[in-house]
């Protein structure tokens, strides 16, 4: 572990890209041949957040100073980069794409010439990222793209559309807001927004059921008997997607309980958890339950993400394959009571 | 007209409405291959079915009905060529009072069936040429062999096997005709990775599977019902209905398990869970009762889907699950007589013994179990010994390139469907001449 912490320490001496992607190749390699278990799988992803964090800051200065040197734009007196999915979660993995926005804050006379600046900084921002190591989000939730880039008034404004509206797609632009997290600049800014953004979602009733159906899908797939519905075809047969065998299934529920509850500073799913158990809103078995389930996700996620592959059933040990069952069963309670917890 | 004329008349309008239903089961086999067949061989897949039970048509009008029916011995007919008639030539089939002709033609209808179920493992790969061949050698020297066993005076049909309609004789045949040539050709281009992992093929069409299993139940009246061959004591509609009921608890049963078992409650599935129980219930429709028939119905149809992935995972290509359907389904209702006949049903119809659920002891269990051995390792030694020496000689598969291009433009020289398929399509012009009008 110690390893990994000098990792922050070293990242913030890189002065190009090629340094930092060497260093995010050491974390792999670093985390690869480091033995982690259940028990201890939530301080490795504390100190792997860290890592993650500490190499996006870097290539953010850099992007920084770039765009500062061309002298494009006008800078904003303030912004703040922040980061979404997994990453806003403190529970990245080793090989994790962007999810990432930015709010900034500049005078109205100057919003135009700030936006140039911003662009700019965005684009550079992204693909700095992707040279280190962080692969371009596929669904094209990055700060170039102009819906998770805009000033503070133009935040709130959207997320007012978010709440208002009834487009199909705004629970999930809401839930991928939900799990923000700053990580460069003035993190006021994007404190501020999260906190409006629970207040407004808590306050706006009608997106309740909404909030409740998004948590039915994707199913758990595990069925009566505990039995595992495993990939039927293709080369991931007799696998399963860990990230949709019930962790994003479990993670979705406490997010929805955490806007519900204002928990606008508990990151991770556990922080969430014990937030809401210190709240009495689950009782001490509830809790235990679903705190051994969390850390089998996070384990056999971890797992995957080294081994870049899906989770292959019948490799796993009997005592492996009855804690994820359980898990699961765990992960498909939760959905079912979300109506009850949300 | 007197009764013995009515009867007679009646008796040959049954069975030749049963011989039109169980031929008009051939449409439910063209849509339910091909609509689990890609699309590239779509017109192909369909096409064989005119051509098998062209083939079936001649081959056992010359010589096939000959070596079922016919005066012979044991395990072979040897009398009644090309439907001549002797003295007692076709006494195996004088307990049905209709014209000879109308047996063969129901009869004939059967071998269809048979036929069409092996093709299930040729699909999608095996050349035009050994649709000829092997429909030819299977009308004449596989099929007969068992039928004669079990229905032309032979060893297993003297031993009391119960088969009512071909549980063993038509479909389990078929699906070890099936089981061989799918061996022999291997799998479907890019149906398994390198590790062995496999694909999903689709089928190009799913309504034309659902219409193709459901032409195919109402088709099974005439296979069941109408193998009663009479009208009289309306002893028909009692078959018609353990068949039915049998079908109904296959469908439920297959997509329960499918749901159960991979999560997804898969419609050509319950469609096979259908057929399975079909297929399970024609031997035993006319010995056992109803319940039993839902028992048996549900456990074909859930234990099909069961073999169906099974087989799949051990590296077995059989494309739309023939041996499944009607293998594995055709010895679990040949077996289940063994288990439910029922004694009032076996006394009516006069074939073996009553099960042992019903203190018959396990005599029947033993007869019906030789059958479906002696029938199985007959047919697969014949269709291996004729598939291996086609495939050393002509070939059964096509080439790669064929393969890939589909077998409608590589076999017959156009596509079931040119405008999705055909690059160089071209709509006709949009100008109306005079002649259009």
């Amino acid at each position: 572990m110690n390893a990994l912490n000098s990792i922050v320490a070293r990242a913030e001496q890189c002065s190009d890209t090629a340094q930092l992607k060497q260093l995010h190749d050491e974390v792999a390699f670093l985390l690869s041949s480091f033995s982690f278990s259940f028990y201890d799988i939530f301080d490795v992803y504390d100190a792997l957040c860290m890592c993650h964090d500490a190499l996006m800051k870097q290539a953010l200065l850099l992007a920084e100073r770039e765009v500062d040197r061309q002298g494009i734009g006008k800078k904003p007196s303030s912004f703040c980069w922040f980061v979404m999915g997994s990453s806003g979660r403190k529970e990245p993995t080793v090989w994790t794409d962007q999810d990432n926005g930015v709010i900034f804050s500049c005078l109205h006379s100057e919003k135009d010439d700030c936006y140039v600046y911003m662009r700019e900084y965005a684009r550079l921002g992204v693909l700095y990222l992707n040279k280190i190591g962080y692969p371009y989000c596929p669904g094209y939730v990055m700060a170039t793209n102009e819906r998770w880039l805009k000033e503070v008034e133009e935040w709130n404004e959207q997320v007012e559309k978010y709440v208002t509206n009834e487009h199909i797609d705004d629970i999930r632009y809401l839930s991928m807001l939900a799990d923000m997290r700053p990580i460069y600049g003035e993190y006021a800014l994007a404190n501020q927004l999260k906190t409006t953004l629970y207040k407004k979602i808590a306050a706006t009733f009608s997106l309740r059921s909404r909030m409740i159906d998004s948590v039915r899908i994707p199913f758990v797939p595990i069925g009566p008997f505990g039995r595992v519905y495993v990939e039927r075809w293709g080369e991931k047969s007799g696998m399963i997607d860990i990230k949709q065998g019930g962790y994003v299934q479990l993670n979705h529920v406490l997010k929805w309980v955490a806007v519900q509850k204002q928990f606008v500073h508990a990151y991770s799913t556990f922080e969430r958890l014990t937030r809401w158990y210190d709240e009495h809103g689950c009782s001490q078995q509830q809790f235990e339950r679903i705190e051994k389930a969390l850390q089998t996700f996070l384990y056999f996620r971890l797992r995957c993400s080294l081994e870049e592959s899906d989770l292959s059933i019948q490799h796993l040990s009997k005592e492996e394959k009855q804690r994820l069952k359980k898990a699961m069963i765990v992960a498909k309670k939760m959905q079912r009571h979300a109506r009850k917890w949300v | 007209m007197n009764e013995v004329q009515l009867s007679l008349a009646l008796d040959s309008l049954w069975v030749m409405l049963g011989a039109i239903l169980v031929i008009g089961m051939q449409v439910g086999f063209a849509l339910l291959e091909a609509g689990s067949t890609r699309m590239k061989n779509a017109g192909h897949v369909a096409g064989k079915q005119i051509l098998s039970f062209a083939i079936a048509s001649l081959a056992f009008w010359a010589a096939g009905f000959a070596i079922t029916f016919g005066k012979g011995n044991g395990f072979i007919g040897t009398e009644g060529w090309f439907l001549k008639e002797g003295t007692e030539t076709f006494s195996s089939l004088s307990w049905a009072n209709v014209p000879l002709e109308l047996k063969f033609l129901f009869q004939l209808a059967f071998v269809g069936v048979s036929l069409a179920i092996a093709w299930g493992g040729f699909a999608e790969r095996a050349k035009l040429s050994v649709y000829f061949i092997f429909g030819t050698i299977f009308t004449v020297a596989i099929y007969p062999v068992i039928g004669h066993w079990v229905w032309g005076g032979g060893w297993l049909g003297e031993m009391g096997m119960q088969d009512f309609a071909g549980s063993t004789v038509v479909h389990l045949q078929g699906a070890i005709a099936a089981l061989v040539a799918t061996l022999l050709l291997g799998p479907r281009i890019g149906k398994f990775n390198k590790d062995g992992t496999p694909n999903y093929i689709p089928g190009h069409n799913q309504v034309y599977t659902v219409i193709g299993g459901f032409v195919l139940w109402v088709g099974w009246f005439g296979f069941n019902a109408g193998s009663t061959m009479g009208t009289a004591d309306g002893f028909f509609g009692y078959v018609a209905l353990t068949t039915n009921i049998a079908a109904a608890a296959g469908a439920i049963a297959s997509i329960l398990t499918a749901k159960w078992l991979v999560g997804k409650a898969d419609i050509p599935a319950m469609v096979n869970g259908v057929l399975a129980a079909l297929v399970a219930i024609t031997a035993a429709c006319a010995f056992v009762e109803p319940w039993a028939a839902a028992v048996i119905g549900a456990v074909a149809g859930s234990f099909t889907f069961w073999t169906s992935v099974y087989f799949e995972r051990k590296g077995i290509d059989d494309p739309i699950y023939a041996f499944s359907v009607h293998g594995i389904a055709g010895i679990v209702g040949t077996i289940s007589t063994g288990f439910f006949a029922s004694p009032r049903l076996v006394e009516k119809t006069g074939i073996g013994k009553p099960g042992l659920f019903y203190g018959g002891g396990v005599d029947q269990l033993l007869v019906q179990t030789i059958g479906v051995l002696g029938a199985a390792v007959y047919v697969a030694v014949v269709s291996f010994i004729i598939l291996y020496a086609l495939k050393k000689t002509i070939g059964l598969r096509v080439t790669p390139d064929q393969e890939i291009s589909g077998l409608d433009i590589s076999e017959h020289g156009s596509y079931g469907y040119p405008e999705h398929l055909d690059p160089t399509y071209q709509q006709p012009p949009t100008v109306v001449s005079s002649r259009s009008l």
